[in-house]
């Protein structure tokens, strides 16, 4: 009887280990994690316009470059325009007349993605990301910053670019900004756009220093 | 004259040592009749002061953190197990372990993260698994059984923080030490199986660095509801 004891206080002893409580999940808001980061050194009262295409880039399934333009991609289009009026920067209707550009990407699937390679910009290889070119006479990309975070599936990639850069075929067009706006995906469709739409709004929120 | 006293006193006062050694060995070569009790399950006597010379508690748990940047909470998710054998009637040896999670819900707000800014509610989990060895002192046996106790030993700790489905943790491992008091209540004359009270403190020499949080060394407060036997 004695042997039986110490046999169940062992047992109970090894299964202490995977006794750990899971979180409640529901305790969670299910809002969007939004994190953003800038290049401090750009003077941001010395731009005064900006372009954003009325399309979002979607990262996917496809090597070809696909274009979100449904009404839920237009809703998230103008709530960025919104918050760059509200800080004192003009719309522009061609991108040649910006000094700001502001591209959005959607992570719909990481398919082609193999390995973190050295240089963290991954996306920037991603089979049918933005090209340089469609902003102008840039050689390439510039990330003045290092990048810390790595992306999954249902994320908006927002990136502001500096346009009164030097052009050149050896230039880097240059992000001055970016923000990243992940969370899970519910299925419903209008609630997961209206909570991305939330997640931009914070992301300009806590990017007080863009400002005219 | 005075040398045949001092002969006399001397030969008297080891006479009455050795009576009295011989009395105290005497008495310490027979028990009495308590001694008998606590000893002898067959004396009458031992049904009416049982005296058990192992100890198991199984514990539910209740555990608060002091001072913790990870996890301030008082809650209810954990378990202890006890068991040891009484050397003596009063002091006893044994082995423990131990498991407690506290969580602790930190609404959304924004964070500076890696040169940038991250904004996200979280919950933050830290779980604790002590073990090791354990002595308790009984003041007396009956049906009530009071003792003092202390555990010793290590300690595994894991911190998370769960954000946006994920979750990121850091484990860690420390030096573990627990005074307790605490009673067992053993009503039934005939059974062993009886109920557990205690009430303790405890400190670990953990330190865990999550994220932006830190808790260097973890201090813990609680009280163990359960069933002896």
């Amino acid at each position: 009887m004695k042997k039986k004891r110490f046999i169940l206080l062992a047992a109970a002893a090894v299964a202490l280990a995977s006794c750990q409580k899971n979180p409640d999940w529901d305790d969670l808001d299910y809002e969007y994690l939004v994190y953003t980061q800038c290049d401090t050194t750009t003077d941001w009262s010395a731009h005064a316009s900006y372009y954003v295409p009325d399309s979002i880039l979607v990262i996917g399934n496809s090597e070809e470059p696909l274009y979100w333009k449904d009404g839920d991609a237009k809703k998230l289009v103008e709530t960025v325009a919104t918050n760059l009026d509200a800080r004192g920067y003009t719309r522009a209707a061609a991108k040649e007349d910006a000094d700001l550009g502001v591209q959005l990407s959607y992570i719909s699937s990481t398919r082609y993605f193999v390995s973190y390679p050295v240089n963290p910009y991954w996306w920037w290889y991603y089979p049918g990301y933005w090209s340089p070119y469609y902003w102008g006479a840039w050689g390439g990309w510039g990330y003045a910053y290092p990048v810390y975070y790595s992306y999954s599936e249902n994320s908006l990639l927002m990136e502001m670019l500096d346009l009164t850069a030097p052009t050149g075929e050896d230039e880097e067009l240059p992000v001055v900004w970016n923000a990243y706006v992940n969370g899970d995906n519910s299925g419903y469709r209008t609630f997961d756009r209206d909570r991305m739409a939330r997640g931009i709004a914070r992301a300009f929120e806590q990017s007080e220093y863009i400002q005219k | 004259m005075k040398t045949n006293h001092r002969q006399t006193i001397a030969l008297v006062a080891v006479g009455l040592l050795l009576a009295t050694g011989g009395q105290a060995q005497e008495q310490a070569t027979q028990p009495t009749r308590k001694q008998i009790a606590v000893y002898d399950s067959r004396s009458p006597l031992y049904e009416r002061t049982p005296y058990f010379r192992t100890f198991f508690n199984v514990d539910w748990q209740l555990n608060g953190t002091i001072d913790n940047d990870i996890a301030s909470d008082f809650g209810g998710w954990g378990a202890s197990f006890t068991g040891g054998y009484y050397l003596t009637p009063h002091w006893g040896l044994g082995l423990f372990a131990a498991y407690h999670t506290n969580e602790e819900y930190v609404p959304r707000s924004t964070f500076p993260w890696h040169d940038g800014l991250l904004n996200t509610d979280q919950i933050h989990s830290l779980y604790q698994l002590p073990f090791g060895v354990t002595a308790r002192y009984r003041f007396w046996s009956g049906t009530l059984m009071p003792y003092i106790g202390v555990k010793a030993g290590a300690e595994y700790a894991r911190a998370t923080t769960y954000i946006n489905g994920d979750g990121w943790y850091n484990t860690s491992w420390g030096f573990f030490v627990s005074p307790e008091v605490g009673v067992e209540v053993h009503p039934f004359k005939r059974a062993k199986f009886g109920f557990h009270v205690a009430a303790y403190y405890n400190y670990a020499t953990n330190g865990n660095t999550l994220l932006w949080y830190k808790a260097e060394g973890l201090n813990n407060f609680g009280v163990r509801v359960g069933i002896a036997f």
